[in-house]
């Protein structure tokens, strides 16, 4: 039995309870020993030691606890020690076991007192006490501040192996994101290329249509012009009223073919912004557009605006044949003006018509919804305010009406102003 | 590209109206060909309908026409070529471009230098008769 380890500076404890508890010792004594200084043979011989007895406390006597302290002992050397203690009943036999007379049991006390620069055990019927230490060769005294700046130095390790574990887990997550918005620009990118495909089939399939449309009218056309213009004399009244009411439908249906065009190709058309002054613009399409005598449009002060010209171009056209076709006054009036609030500027297109109910108010911007008495012969093709909408819609604008009826109808249509 | 000529009406008269031209329709929609016939007819022309590119450079090579109305698109090919064909050599027949096709006498200018006229599909008679006597 070796001299009694004396000057004791708690370094820390850790109770044993579990077999996992011995894996936490010998990680509790890695740090402490790294900064310690003990050599890698010492902290070797030290963990098998360690790993040993803590064992033994678990398997014999259920639960025990360690103790990690430095002492110096009376010849002056500075030793890194564990005190290993438990409640068990003791080892009846330890006596015998130490001079090495049991070849079956002990294996690992004998071998663990081999193996340390201190070893020292004691037993009783209360609990076992072991001892083992290792000679800090590199110093000559330890105080309380230097364990106190090893446990810093080991937070701060752990501190640093946490941030490096998180910076990695970080690190994981974002490849993870990463890996999973390539995949969703992968699948953008092939819904946007299937997109325009499918766009581009809608345009061609628009004009497909078209053109197989209009060889078949032209032949109409023609043939009911001729009926009318050569073989007058042989019809009679109701033929002639007939070729009339073919001549009559074909023009409607070469209308029709070309503003389903319009409105097809809209959509797929890239707009290109630039300045323009509502009050040239209005000019010039009142002047391509046929008025009739009854028709008056009167323009108030325009502001400029920054659009798509030719889209804009169509809105207005829009609305002034509109306003013209459904004019159910002797005299129709059609008032022009324009207003601007911080996000937009209106354009206002007023007339006296016969007004539009409110349950149409909505219906009337989608596609093939023609309005009034189908008895009536108005000429609407139905696609002049949905394509409205759109050009709206495509430009970040909007439009809207209001109405009374009998009385009018004011359609506005909100340009934003440019960023 | 020139102007439309405007419009007037298709008088009786017309009928008699001498032009005494050699016109050939190139068009594959049979009714159309017989239609323009039967009309340009009464306006003195004497016409031929081809309906193919082909049979079209055939009628060319052998008997050349005063004034060709050519459907641009023909089931063997672009009546476009004919037009190329035709002015490597022949600065003096009237060809009128006809086409469904919307703007295309604006979309296509290089073209339409070499042509005399487009005809937006579907027409009328009016323009026609129009067209006819203003290159006759």
């Amino acid at each position: 039995m070796q001299a009694i380890l004396t000057n004791q500076l708690p370094i820390t404890e850790a109770d044993l309870k579990h077999k996992e508890d011995i894996t936490f010792v010998v990680k509790i004594f890695r740090h402490y020993a790294h900064e310690a200084s003990l050599t890698s043979r010492q902290i070797t011989r030290f963990i098998t030691g360690l790993s040993e007895i803590t064992r033994n406390s678990i398997q014999y006597a259920g639960k025990g606890k360690v103790e990690f302290f430095i002492s110096q002992r009376d010849n002056g050397k500075v030793y890194f020690c564990a005190k290993i203690a438990d409640n068990g009943r003791g080892i009846p036999n330890l006596e015998k076991i130490l001079n090495d007379d049991d070849e079956c049991e002990g294996v690992g006390i004998i071998s663990t007192s081999r193996l340390v620069d201190y070893f020292d055990i004691s037993t009783s019927e209360r609990g076992t006490e072991v001892l083992i230490g290792e000679h800090l060769q590199h110093h000559d005294s330890i105080s309380r501040e230097d364990i106190d700046n090893w446990e810093k130095h080991i937070l701060e390790e752990k501190q640093e192996a946490k941030s490096l574990i998180e910076l990695l887990e970080a690190y994981e997550t974002i490849r993870e994101k990463e890996n999973k918005l390539e995949n969703t620009n992968k699948r953008l990118k092939k819904f946007v290329k299937q997109l325009q495909e499918k766009n581009n089939e809608l345009k061609d399939f628009a004009h497909v249509v078209s053109h197989d449309l209009k060889s078949p009218l032209n032949v109409i056309f023609m043939a009911s012009e001729m009926l009318s213009s050569y073989y007058q004399d042989d019809l009679g009244e109701d033929a002639e009223e007939i070729t009339e009411m073919m001549i009559s439908s074909a023009k409607n249906m070469k209308d029709l073919i070309n503003e389903y065009l319009n409105y097809a190709t809209a959509s797929a058309q890239e707009d290109r912004g630039e300045d323009i002054d509502l009050n040239e613009m209005v000019k010039d399409v009142i002047s391509i557009i046929s008025i009739p005598d009854h028709a008056e449009i009167k323009v108030g002060e325009l502001h400029k605006v920054f659009f798509d010209k030719i889209a804009l171009q169509q809105v207005i056209q829009n609305f002034l044949t509109n306003a013209m076709k459904y004019g159910d006054k002797p005299q129709v009036k059609i008032q022009i003006d324009s207003e601007q609030d911080d996000k937009f500027t209106i354009l206002k297109v007023s007339d006296n018509g016969p007004g539009i109910p409110e349950s149409h108010h909505e219906d009337i911007f989608r596609l093939y919804r023609t309005l009034g008495d189908k008895g009536k012969a108005k000429k609407g093709t139905g696609l002049g305010l949905p394509l409205i909408k759109r050009i709206a819609e495509r430009n970040h604008g909007k439009v809207w009406l209001e109405s009374e009826m009998s009385k009018g109808t004011t359609f506005y249509f909100a340009i934003p102003h440019q960023n | 590209m020139k102007n439309a000529p405007s419009m007037g009406k298709i008088l009786n008269e017309q009928r008699n109206g001498n032009t005494g031209k050699q016109v050939l329709v190139v068009d594959d929609e049979v009714s159309l060909c017989f239609l323009l016939r039967n009309f340009l007819n009464r306006m003195n022309c004497k016409v031929t309908c081809e309906h193919t590119l082909k049979g079209a450079k055939n009628h060319y090579s052998n008997r050349k026409p005063d004034l060709i109305l050519l459907d641009i698109h023909l089931p063997d090919g672009l009546g476009l070529e004919l037009l190329e064909i035709i002015r490597k050599k022949d600065k003096g027949t009237t060809i009128i471009l006809m086409s469904s096709q919307r703007d295309f006498g604006k979309a296509n200018e290089k073209i339409m230098d070499k042509a005399d006229f487009f005809l937006q599909k579907p027409f009328q008679l009016k323009e026609v008769e129009q067209v006819i006597k203003q290159y006759s």
